[in-house]
């Protein structure tokens, strides 16, 4: 309500002063029952630390002095910036750390009295509710055996229990699944969480009994990593869909990757291609399936099986060359997969589908066509190899512009990837990527095959409706073994909470990190759970600083600090939700992800 | 049929590769797939072997040089830096070079950075013969050996 002070009552007095100097800049003042503010855009729930931009307009302000900003509540009611703003101007609002109510108030900066108020609810990122209902994981690191991977299902019931599941996993020592899994978690109201799962089988590492921590991004997505002393690795929790338990639904021609060892040659390994399955026939009718077994280059033409899934979604597929998977379904048309060839070879990865344009074969360059994140992690003869970039494809087998960071074995390389004639991709999805060697200086990188998805699938986020399309990377040079992805690029705001992780090779072996950040501008503060080569410690402060390249417009320059250690970061943005992270230094080897919470 | 082994399974690297492929799209029209594998960086044709004496060994590397260990060799002809990567001075059976050791190593020459530098695929010390990288140059990394469980006796040593 407008209670601002009376105009006849300014009238009067000026009047009656009209001969005396005096200035009454209140009575210059507009009449507060002409002035009116409304806030605009509040939202009624936000979570903590959740930053959104906020507009107010004001009406009958003559003198477009604009808006002040402020906010009440018990505690720490969050922060606005900037605190003024002009008329129908934008203020990015922070909530608070904590939970709680808050009321927003802009007020006319012509008449404080003149305000509009609204009142917010901030909620926690996480709880033990965010789970709830079957969750599909997948991770791949290392464990006391070597190189291992694993995947499953598991039934969280909404109050930290895990009342069912099971899973597969491979290393060098063992193959085991499916066993039956059990457990209990626990998710902080900041999304940072712990996840036990006791499987079935003694002979696993740490008899069965698997640590992983977690960071919630929504109630269908987080990022963990392993977080005992059996194993170190990164991976994935997705809700799983009714469909993966539907034979029906998983079918159809799929895009796949897996990435791991050559067992018994100890060296790094990667399958890609495409299938083209029906779990209701029970058959790979045909598939392409490439090999860079250590750059040693292959294809071939096959056919193979698969099973319906069972009630926890899982199946297994076996191709015709003899390499075979378990499946734990996503939904019907993304599965992960753990390679079921211990102890010769051991690979996880996924498979997704292809869409309408698959099952006609109807892609062509035009497949490509726009903007895209590219990443890529594997290693080469250099030693460990990561790469993140971003293109402009013009849908005609041209890149039109594109950067590069690339990581070889700690020399990184930061060039242009832009061409012509340098993708092209086939009816059925099956591309071919040229990457120049200013991608890399030591000249490791530059043969990528692609598969391209269905267009409405989030290759990260398999659950997200939004962000779906771009393709399946798989490194295909004779001097680099990778896999990868390709997301189609959108704009967006870098700040809020966002979950982090990330993957090192180093001195010590395998690093992994997963925690929570909150970005401002500039900036990143947070606190993740780190994994080094089995050594784990809770709850490290992360920070980190980031300058947006003003030449490539995308990409961030910046440097992360674990406790004391600091690494150099690169990052590209594939949306405000959703940053890939390439490490820089010399001293280590790494990628990762920012994901918005 | 189980795969033996992905080194016999597979076919040689090439440098060009053009492939005529079956889509798996229901026996739709062949795709295609031209795929130019560069020439591989790591030639066993062109291995060399250096014989010289450790110098000293760099466990953590500088900033230009290739991540991993690195011995640094002192040779009738100069000074070689010899490439070792991550995992051959970890673990139980870990490479153990000492300064003034005598080393015959076998790799390929590259230049890193402007700098020349030894890929080492075999170090021959005293202790015996130590393969690092396989004949495409690619670092072995062995199942761990510093395992702190005994696994393989709960299955009754299978």
């Amino acid at each position: 309500m407008n209670t601002g002070r009376h105009p006849f009552l300014c009238f009067a007095l000026a009047a009656a002063l009209a001969l005396v100097t005096v200035s009454f800049s209140s009575c210059s003042r507009q009449s507060a029952s002409d002035i009116n503010v409304q806030l605009i855009n509040a939202p009624s729930t936000l979570t903590v630390n959740q930053s959104v931009n906020l507009t107010a307009s004001v009406a009958n302000d003559s003198s477009n002095a604009g808006v002040d900003w402020s906010c009440g509540g018990s505690g720490n009611c969050g922060t606005f910036n900037p605190v003024h703003t002009a008329n129908s101007g934008t203020t990015v609002y922070t909530a608070p750390s904590s939970a709680g109510t808050v009321t927003l108030t802009a007020a006319a900066t012509a008449n404080s009295s003149v305000k509009s108020s609204a009142t917010v609810s901030i909620v926690p990122v996480g709880s033990n509710s965010a789970l709830n209902g079957q969750y599909v994981f997948s991770v791949q690191g290392y464990d006391s055996y070597g190189i291992y991977a694993a995947a499953g299902t598991i039934v969280a019931d909404g109050n930290g229990n895990i009342t069912g599941g099971e899973q597969d996993s491979s290393d060098t020592s063992v193959e085991s699944g499916p066993d039956a899994v059990t457990g209990t978690y626990s998710i902080g109201p900041d999304g940072r969480g712990s996840l036990t799962l006791n499987a079935s089988n003694t002979t696993l590492p740490n008899n069965g009994v698997e640590t992983f921590s977690v960071a919630v991004t929504s109630t269908t997505h987080a990022l963990i990593i392993q977080f005992d002393g059996s194993a170190t690795s990164s991976g994935t929790l997705d809700v799983q869909a009714a469909s993966a338990t539907n034979p029906n639904a998983i079918s159809g021609s799929f895009a796949f990757t897996a990435q791991g060892a050559d067992v018994g040659n100890q060296v790094p390994i990667t399958f890609g291609g495409l299938a083209l399955m029906s779990t209701s026939s029970g058959s790979i009718a045909s598939a392409t399936f490439f090999e860079n077994d250590a750059g040693s280059t292959s294809t071939s033409s096959l056919s193979g099986s698969i099973t319906t899934p069972d009630a926890f979604g899982r199946g297994t597929i076996g191709f015709s060359n003899g390499v075979n998977f378990a499946y734990y379904a996503i939904q019907g048309q993304v599965l992960r997969l753990v390679e079921k060839d211990a102890p010769v070879l051991i690979t996880g990865g996924s498979m997704y589908g292809q869409g309408a344009a698959g099952a006609s074969a109807s892609f062509s360059n035009a497949a490509l066509s726009g903007n895209y994140v590219l990443s890529e992690a594997g290693a080469s003869v250099s030693g460990s190899l990561a790469l993140a970039g971003q293109f402009s494809a013009d849908g005609a087998g041209n890149l039109t512009a594109g950067v590069a960071d690339t990581n070889d074995a700690g020399v990184a390389t930061f060039g242009p990837i832009a061409g012509q004639r340098v993708y092209s991709i086939a009816g059925d999805g099956t591309g071919t990527l040229a990457l120049p060697g200013t991608s890399d200086t030591t000249q490791d990188v530059s043969s990528l095959l692609i598969f391209v998805v269905d267009p409405t699938l989030n290759l990260l986020d398999p659950n997200s409706t939004s962000g779906g399309g771009g393709a399946l990377v798989m490194d295909y040079d004779s001097s680099a073994v990778g896999s990868g992805f390709i997301l189609p690029q959108s704009s967006g705001a870098f700040q809020g909470n966002y979950a982090v992780n990330l993957s090192f090779v180093d001195t010590t072996g395998q690093t992994d990190w997963v925690g929570q950040s909150v970005v401002t501008s500039g900036g990143l503060t947070g606190t993740v759970d780190v994994n080094a080569d089995g050594v784990t410690t809770a709850g490290v402060s992360l920070s980190g600083t980031f300058t947006a390249d003003a030449s490539d417009v995308g990409r961030w320059i910046g440097a992360f600090t674990l406790s004391s250690t600091n690494y150099s970061i690169s990052g590209y943005q594939v949306s405000g939700t959703l940053f890939v992270i390439i490490d820089t230094d010399s001293a280590d080897v790494g990628n990762g992800i920012l994901e918005s919470e | 049929m189980k795969k033996p082994s992905g080194g016999l399974f597979l076919s040689a690297s090439i440098a060009l590769l053009a492939m005529v492929l079956a889509g798996p799209a229901g026996g739709q029209t062949a795709a295609w797939v031209k795929a130019a594998v560069a020439a591989p960086r790591y030639d066993i044709a062109r291995e060399v072997t250096i014989e010289g004496s450790v110098a000293s060994v760099v466990t953590k590397a500088s900033p230009g040089m290739l991540a991993g260990a690195h011995a640094i060799l002192t040779t009738p002809t100069g000074t070689v830096d010899a490439h070792l990567g991550n995992y051959a001075m970890r673990g139980a059976r870990a490479l153990s070079l000492a300064s003034g050791e005598r080393v015959k190593m076998v790799g390929v020459l590259t230049i890193i950075k402007g700098r020349p530098v030894l890929l080492v695929r075999t170090a021959q010390t005293a202790s015996g013969l130590y393969t690092i990288r396989n004949a495409r140059g690619f670092l072995i990394r062995p199942a761990s050996a510093t395992a702190t469980h005994s696994r393989k006796a709960a299955e009754g040593g299978q």
